[in-house]
This record gives structure tokens, C-alpha cells and sequence, in this order.
């Protein structure tokens, strides 16, 4: 725009800035805009990326102009930077065009002509992984089941996130001194792929994080893949580089979320109970995954919860499409399948005419018809009873559910353009820590340093500023010396980058008792040898703790909690709208440090999560209440529990409700339509 | 075509598109407390105060800003206005993520500035419309009301003063 001044000088403060907001230092130097060129064919050969009349000062890049490796590795597997030759799925990027505006830049790119020769499509889908775990004898024991029920559910967790889009700021001007400024959670697997794709030494990458404001797990390692994409631009241009995702990009390259089919086959007695079962988990991987095979490890040990079917089999497969990468990592995975089983019980419930709690309990605890010593999975389900205990007295909801069934059963006779009220219970669990990931948390070692001022050091990632805080009074406490005394120091170099995503570190169930073992260790020895001393713990495997890769067997995790959720709910009859009354909870959190905090994080959650339940609704509840049940264990994970939680109990509400099963999420307002014409 | 207007206090003329997004020109000045965020208006990361009201920012055309006041979040951030937002927000512990600040901030200020205390209701109705979810929304809800109350106080002791 002629007339306009440039954007200022911008100062670069690591934990106020986003990456977008960083300009050159110096005002001479030229910011360059880069957009990637994508792929308009689902598959086929590349053949040319090409554009008339390229304007001056404008340059396509391709894979040819990369000067090391044209791939990003991620634990064991790779993928390319840029297609140079075999097209996985629309949309991969092909080529980045930079130039020195940034709105022509965007313009410019449409217009640019991708040409590839057509592969013939086999159609049907590559089978990637499979893993199954079974017990007992499904097959003969399911024919002889008094009742059977199937379904087959189908969640696409799709979360609409406006903050900043996904990309960096790279400044590859000066060879040996390569500087990127990004939100990144994997220090260094982004350095890592950096210098593979620069063919630079580790040493000469600054990385700076810059503010992280995505809390989608897929947010994690594509971020490496644009941060390479705008150090290659850089280099190539030797300018400065802002790539940044457009809002649709973001929406369907990271933020589409992973889909997932979850079929469940079930035979169970009269009262509930559950004596064979079958779950089939299909994954839709996308082109590409980077943790597929600890994904579906995860869906596996978690497509049956800590119920115990006295006969089961479970086959999870990864299915290869022209699709995006799949994005998540295997952390939290099994929120997809949560909702499939608590739905499942909830329609066994229905079908047997039982109390849907007594339903649970019973598959939580089943009689003793059977040697449970071989049951292959190891969950300690007597921390649940509390929890359950405590969130039906909370909630009222035996009551609740009783009034609300005889006032379906008198609606047909009434006024049916009333709305209409449902409540559902869901249980399950946040496991920390999965013992099959090859990102073993238990690696992580943490050193604490008391200097001769007395002043603390502890030498980790820099944690959320609500656990910082947490961290900070536990290590006041232990060395009793003042807050203000302790600090975080998270500078890292090329040989000290932690090895996991900062969303992996447990920072409370695992980092919290190795700051405690630290600070501990300080403790003792600090009256009778000199200051400075440091303490450097890592946590070891409990004993008792035994699990078993190749069977999938044992106690899958590190650490879990345990949690139950009801939700209350009105539906519209006439406007087809839900409005969510009430949702309650009662968690185990073991030690817990800070109430508000636990508090605010799992209200935050639920409002998240309400958003999308129902597309086109922007759900939120009028109270949202929580029981926290408290133990002597060390503390436990909680920030994720409301995902396996809440998307079941809001199932089985509609499904009171409406008197109809839900097995997809999320709903819209035509199949709430459907189900209520339908009733 | 030449755009004469206020920003941020100071009368500026700028060449501009008519049909530019004022987002673009003010991101493109150096303005960086106007994100972008869903580019349809819904989202609030973009919200400037145009001539008072809070409008957000990719909706409104260069031309439409002819003659007109416009606010930003950092040039707001240095007005009394603020410090009751900020005294609510400090009081009630709430941090926002930074990229949605504006919109919530500046719908904070539009529900007080009449100097009546809105209530409860209303408020929650304001915020939980932002799709950003970084900050519980009854929280915020009590800040706001904090913040009614401080500016009161200010404006009647203001009053008193004269």
C-alpha cells in the first residue's frame, strides 16, 4: 500500500510475544512473507511447480532448493518436507512462495500451477498397524449371551481454535546463526530436524519459544515442519521469513482433528453385566503418523476403560489415507473412545431396565465367576467408588434421573412442546505416563541448585504459570526459604534440549516427586556440606508397576486418575437447541496443591468442551460444580480427565432425553431433529 | 484514496484501498495488539474502539474509518479505563492468553463504561459469546462487575474532588 510506514522494530520478549508479532530488528532489513503451495491433487507424481510472470522479488522454493535432507524424522519415522515426487493427500505442500508482501504473497500463490501425472487408485485402504488383546473366549461365550447389543460409533473431535495460526519467524540470514522464533513444545525435535534440513550444526540454532496458544496436541509436531519450511525459506532468500498458516489452513491441516470408528459388540446377562465383548477401533491415520504404532497401543489397553468383561477381544487397526497427517500425539488419545464405551454401557442399562451406575459398578467389579488373576489389564477401580459415590450425591442423581423417566413416560399425554430435561453419568479416567510410548516420561531428570545466597534454581522446562507456582511453593516449603528465593531456569543449549514435548512431562504426577526428591536431597545434606550443591533425581519404575509391550498387559500407566461426571441437560422440542443446566463432578486427585487452580482448569475444560458437542451450538452450562477427592498418593494429572469424561455424560443426558442411542459426536441440530421426530 | 482519522490520539491520513481491511492497515503499521483471529467478526481478537464502540477490526473497511476515532488495545492500555478492567482482572486472577485480550477486554469496557453496573446476566451473556475459552467465564463475569464498581468509586470520586 504506497504511503504506508513499515511496521516498526518490534522487541522480542520470549514470554510475551507471538511469533507473528516479531519484525526484523533492524529497520533495513526486509521482512519476507511466505505461503506454502499445496498439492491440488489427492495423489499422482509431481511434475512441475510453475507460475507466468512471477512478479520481481517473488520466488517459488521447492524440495531442489533445500541444502540437506528433504525430510522431518520424528522417533523412528520420516516424512518430506516438501513433495518432490509422490503426492500423499491435497493440500501437502509442494513448494513455499516468498515474497516481500504479504497479501500478494497470498494472491500470488492461488495462481501458481501445480502439474502431476495421474496414479491409478487401488481404492482400498492400506491396513498400517493392528494390535488385538484379548480374553477368555469371546466367539462361544457371545451365542449364548441373554442379551446382545451393537453399535458402531463415530467421533471426530473438531475444536475451533482463533488464536494465533501455526508457523515461525525465521531468520537464516547469517550462516551460522539461525534464529527461530516459534511456538513450539518439542524443543528438540524442532532443532533436531533443523540442522537435518539446513544441513547446519546444532549449535548455530537459536530457537526462541514464543507464546504457545493452541492446546491441540497436533499443534506439537507440525510445528517443526513450518518452522523447517520458513528456516528453508530464509536460508534461501537470506531474509527474514514470516510463514504463517491462513485460518483455513490451520483448520484443515491442524486443527481438523483425528477420526476415529469405534465398533462395540456386546453380550451381557440380565442384570448388566457383562460376559463377552468385542470393540473394533479404526484410525484413520491420515497419510502420515507419527505415532501410530503407540496410538493404537493406546486404543487398544483403553477401548474397554478399567471394566472387566469376563470374555473380550479388541482389534484396533491404522488405516493409510490420502488424508492430512494424523495429528495427535498418542497423549490423550483415548478420549475418541471413552464416549463409545460409556455410551455402550448406558444402552446395555436401557436395554436390561437397570440403574445405569449399578450397571457400571457391576463391570467394574464383576462376580467372581472367573480366575481374574489373568486378567491382562491391571487398573486399581476401588479409588473409583468414592468418586462415584461423591457425584451422585452432588448431583442428586438417582432423583433426577427417576423424576425425568416418568416424565417421558407421561409426555406422549401432555404438553410435548415443553422442553425436555435428560441427565447422564460417565466414568473413566486420565492415565499420565503410558508405559508403551517410546517418549518414556520416567526418563526426565530434573536438578534443583541451592546457590551460596541461598537463592534456588530448578533447572526444567518452564511449566504453566499455575504450576509454576505450585512448583515454586512445594520447593519454599521443603527448603523453607522464601518464594521469592526460587526460580525456573529453562535456557537450554543444543546438548541440553529436553527430549520429550513439554505436554509430556507430567508436570505434576511425575515432575512434582522428582522436585520433591530433589529438594529433599538439598535438604539433608545442606547443614553439613558448602552451598552450592545440586541435586539431579530421575524417577524410577515402581515395582509394582509391571507392564508388558508385546502383550499389552500390565498397568499401562504411570499414573491415573480417577474421575465421574453427570450432566444435566434441557432440550428444545420445538427449537431443536440444548441447553446444559448443570455438570458436576467428583475427581481423585490424590495430594491436591492448589484447589482454585484444579478448579479453574477443569471449568476452562468443560467450557472448551461444551463448544463442540453439538456443531452450530456454542453449548455452555449454566453451573458447573466439582467434588475433588482428595487421597494420600502422590498428586495426579487432572487437566485432561474432562475430555473422557464429559463428551459420554452429555450422550447419555440426550439420550434420556430424547429416549434415543447416541453414537455420534458431535450432534447437530438436524439429528437432534431427527430423534425427537423419531420419538 | 486518502483516509483522514484518529488512531490511537493522533490524526493520521493514510493511503489506503477503500475496500482494505482496517485489520491489515493497522497489523501493517505496527499495531500488533489487533490479532487475527477468524476474520468473520465472531471471534473478538481484532476489536478496536471505533469512535467509542467495540467493533472488530476485520470487518470494517479503510473507508469506513474516514473522519472516525480509533482506539487500539495498547493506546486503550494507557487509560483510566484500563485500571478498572485491570483492577477486576487482578482481583479475580484473570489471565488472558493474549491473542483473544482485545475483544474481551474492550467488551468489558463497553458493558461499564455508562458507569451503571450491568448485571450478572448480562455480563455472562457477553463473554461466553468469545470462542476462546483461555479464561472461565464466571470468573471473568466477576471481574467485570469489580471493574463497575472500581470505576464508580473513580468517577464519583472524581465528582467529590471537583
Amino acid at each position: 500500500m504506497p504511503g504506508r510506514k513499515k511496521a516498526s522494530a518490534a522487541k522480542i520478549d520470549r514470554f510475551s510475544a507471538f511469533y507473528s508479532d516479531i519484525r526484523p530488528s533492524s529497520r533495513d532489513a526486509d521482512l519476507m512473507y511466505a505461503s506454502l503451495i499445496r498439492s491440488p491433487f489427492d495423489g499422482g507424481v509431481l511434475q512441475s511447480v510453475l507460475m507466468d510472470e512471477l512478479p520481481a522479488d517473488y520466488r517459488i522454493i521447492t524440495a531442489k532448493d533445500i541444502p540437506g535432507e528433504n525430510r522431518i524424522t520424528t522417533l523412528d519415522s520420516s516424512f518430506v518436507l516438501l513433495a518432490y515426487s509422490k503426492i500423499s493427500y491435497r493440500g501437502q505442500p509442494v513448494g513455499i512462495l516468498v515474497g516481500p508482501d504479504r497479501h500478494m504473497t497470498e494472491q500470488l500463490v492461488s495462481r501458481i500451477t501445480v502439474t502431476a501425472l495421474p496414479v491409478p487408485d487401488t481404492g482400498k485402504p492400506e491396513q498400517l498397524d493392528k494390535k488385538t488383546l484379548s480374553y477368555g473366549d469371546f466367539d462361544s461365550v457371545y451365542e449364548h449371551c441373554p442379551h446382545h447389543i451393537e453399535n458402531t460409533y463415530h467421533v471426530t473431535h473438531t475444536e475451533k481454535y482463533f488464536s494465533e495460526p501455526n508457523g515461525a519467524y525465521a531468520d537464516c540470514s547469517k550462516k551460522n546463526d539461525i534464529r527461530i522464533y516459534t511456538p513450539t513444545k518439542w524443543v528438540s525435535h524442532l532443532r533436531k530436524n533443523l540442522s537435518q534440513v539446513l544441513a547446519c550444526n546444532d549449535d548455530d540454532i537459536t530457537i526462541q519459544k514464543t507464546i504457545f496458544s493452541n492446546s491441540n496436541t497436533g499443534a506439537i509436531w507440525n510445528n517443526t515442519v513450518l518452522a523447517c519450511q520458513a528456516a528453508l525459506a530464509s536460508r534461501v532468500t537470506e531474509k527474514p521469513v514470516l510463514l504463517m498458516l491462513s485460518r483455513e489452513e490451520q483448520e484443515m491441516y491442524i486443527d481438523s482433528g483425528d477420526a476415529i470408528t469405534v465398533s462395540h459388540k456386546t453380550g451381557f446377562e440380565d442384570d448388566g453385566e457383562i460376559t463377552a465383548a468385542s470393540v473394533t477401533v479404526m484410525f484413520n491415520s491420515g497419510s502420515y503418523a507419527p505415532f501410530l504404532t503407540e496410538i493404537i497401543e493406546r486404543l487398544t489397553v483403553t477401548a474397554l476403560g478399567a471394566y472387566k468383561p469376563q470374555n473380550f477381544r479388541i482389534n484396533a487397526f491404522a488405516l493409510a489415507s490420502n488424508t492430512p497427517p494424523a495429528a495427535s500425539l498418542s497423549e490423550g488419545i483415548e478420549n475418541l473412545v471413552c464416549f463409545a464405551l460409556e455410551s455402550q454401557l448406558d444402552a446395555i442399562a436401557r436395554e436390561t431396565k437397570q440403574n445405569p451406575v449399578e450397571v457400571k459398578l457391576r463391570n467394574y467389579f464383576p462376580k467372581a465367576t472367573h480366575p481374574r488373576y489373568n486378567f491382562p489389564l491391571s487398573f486399581d477401580t476401588q479409588l473409583l467408588l468414592p468418586v462415584m459415590d461423591e457425584v451422585q450425591k452432588v448431583s442428586s442423581y438417582q432423583r433426577r434421573r427417576v423424576s425425568y423417566d416418568f416424565t417421558h413416560l407421561e409426555k406422549h399425554t401432555s404438553n410435548w412442546s415443553l422442553p425436555i430435561r435428560g441427565i447422564g453419568l460417565a466414568t473413566g479416567y486420565q492415565g499420565s505416563g503410558f508405559f508403551g510410548s517410546s517418549l518414556d516420561p520416567l526418563q526426565q531428570t530434573m536438578s534443583v541448585t541451592m546457590d551460596t545466597d541461598g537463592k534456588v534454581t530448578i533447572s526444567h522446562h518452564m511449566p504453566s504459570s499455575g504450576i509454576s507456582g505450585i512448583w515454586k511453593e512445594q520447593a519454599a516449603e521443603l527448603l523453607d526459604c522464601p518464594i521469592g528465593d526460587i526460580s525456573i531456569d529453562d535456557t537450554y543449549n543444543g546438548t541440553s534440549d529436553q527430549l520429550l514435548p513439554d505436554s509430556l512431562t507430567g508436570d505434576i504426577c511425575i515432575l512434582m516427586p522428582l522436585l520433591k526428591k530433589c529438594c529433599s536431597s538439598i535438604q539433608r545434606s545442606r547443614f553439613r556440606q558448602p552451598l552450592p550443591i545440586t541435586s539431579k533425581k530421575k524417577l524410577t519404575r515402581p515395582k509394582t508397576l509391571l507392564w508388558d509391550n508385546d502383550t499389552l498387559s500390565g498397568t499401562p500407566f504411570y499414573s491415573m486418575a480417577w474421575g465421574a461426571a453427570v450432566v444435566e441437560l434441557e432440550l428444545n422440542p420445538l427449537l431443536y437447541s440444548v441447553h446444559v443446566k448443570n455438570v458436576w463432578y467428583a475427581i481423585h486427585t490424590g495430594k491436591l496443591y492448589n484447589r482454585d487452580a484444579a478448579e479453574i482448569s477443569i471449568k476452562k475444560s468443560t467450557e472448551r468442551i461444551l463448544t463442540y458437542l453439538v456443531n452450530g451450538m456454542q453449548l455452555s452450562a449454566d453451573n458447573i460444580e466439582i467434588v475433588f477427592v482428595e487421597g494420600d498418593e502422590e498428586p495426579k494429572e487432572i487437566g485432561e480427565i474432562v475430555q473422557n469424561l464429559l463428551p459420554g455424560a452429555f450422550a447419555a443426558a440426550v439420550s434420556q432425553a430424547v429416549g434415543k442411542h447416541i453414537t455420534r459426536l458431535p450432534l447437530d441440530r438436524d439429528s437432534i431433529y431427527r430423534m425427537v421426530q423419531a420419538e | 484514496m486518502k483516509v483522514p482519522f484518529t488512531l490511537d490520539g493522533e490524526d493520521v491520513v493514510l493511503d489506503s484501498e477503500p475496500d482494505e481491511k482496517l485489520i491489515n492497515i493497522l497489523r501493517d503499521t505496527g499495531n500488533f495488539s489487533v490479532k487475527c483471529g477468524c476474520n468473520t467478526g465472531s471471534c473478538g481478537s481484532c476489536t478496536v474502539l471505533l469512535d467509542d464502540k467495540p467493533v472488530p477490526s476485520c470487518l470494517v473497511t479503510a473507508a469506513a474509518v474516514r473522519e472516525c476515532t480509533v482506539i487500539t488495545l495498547s493506546a486503550f492500555k494507557k487509560s483510566d479505563s484500563w485500571k478498572d478492567i485491570e483492577t477486576g482482572f487482578r482481583q479475580c486472577g484473570v489471565r488472558l492468553c493474549g491473542y483473544c485480550d482485545a475483544g474481551k477486554i474492550f467488551a468489558a469496557y463497553d458493558l461499564i463504561k455508562t458507569g451503571l453496573r450491568p448485571t450478572r446476566e448480562t455480563v455472562i451473556e457477553v463473554m461466553k459469546q468469545f470462542p476462546c475459552k483461555c479464561c472461565e467465564t464466571e470468573l471473568l463475569a466477576n471481574s467485570v462487575l469489580i471493574a463497575a464498581t472500581s470505576r464508580k468509586k473513580r468517577k464519583a470520586g472524581r465528582q467529590n474532588g471537583k
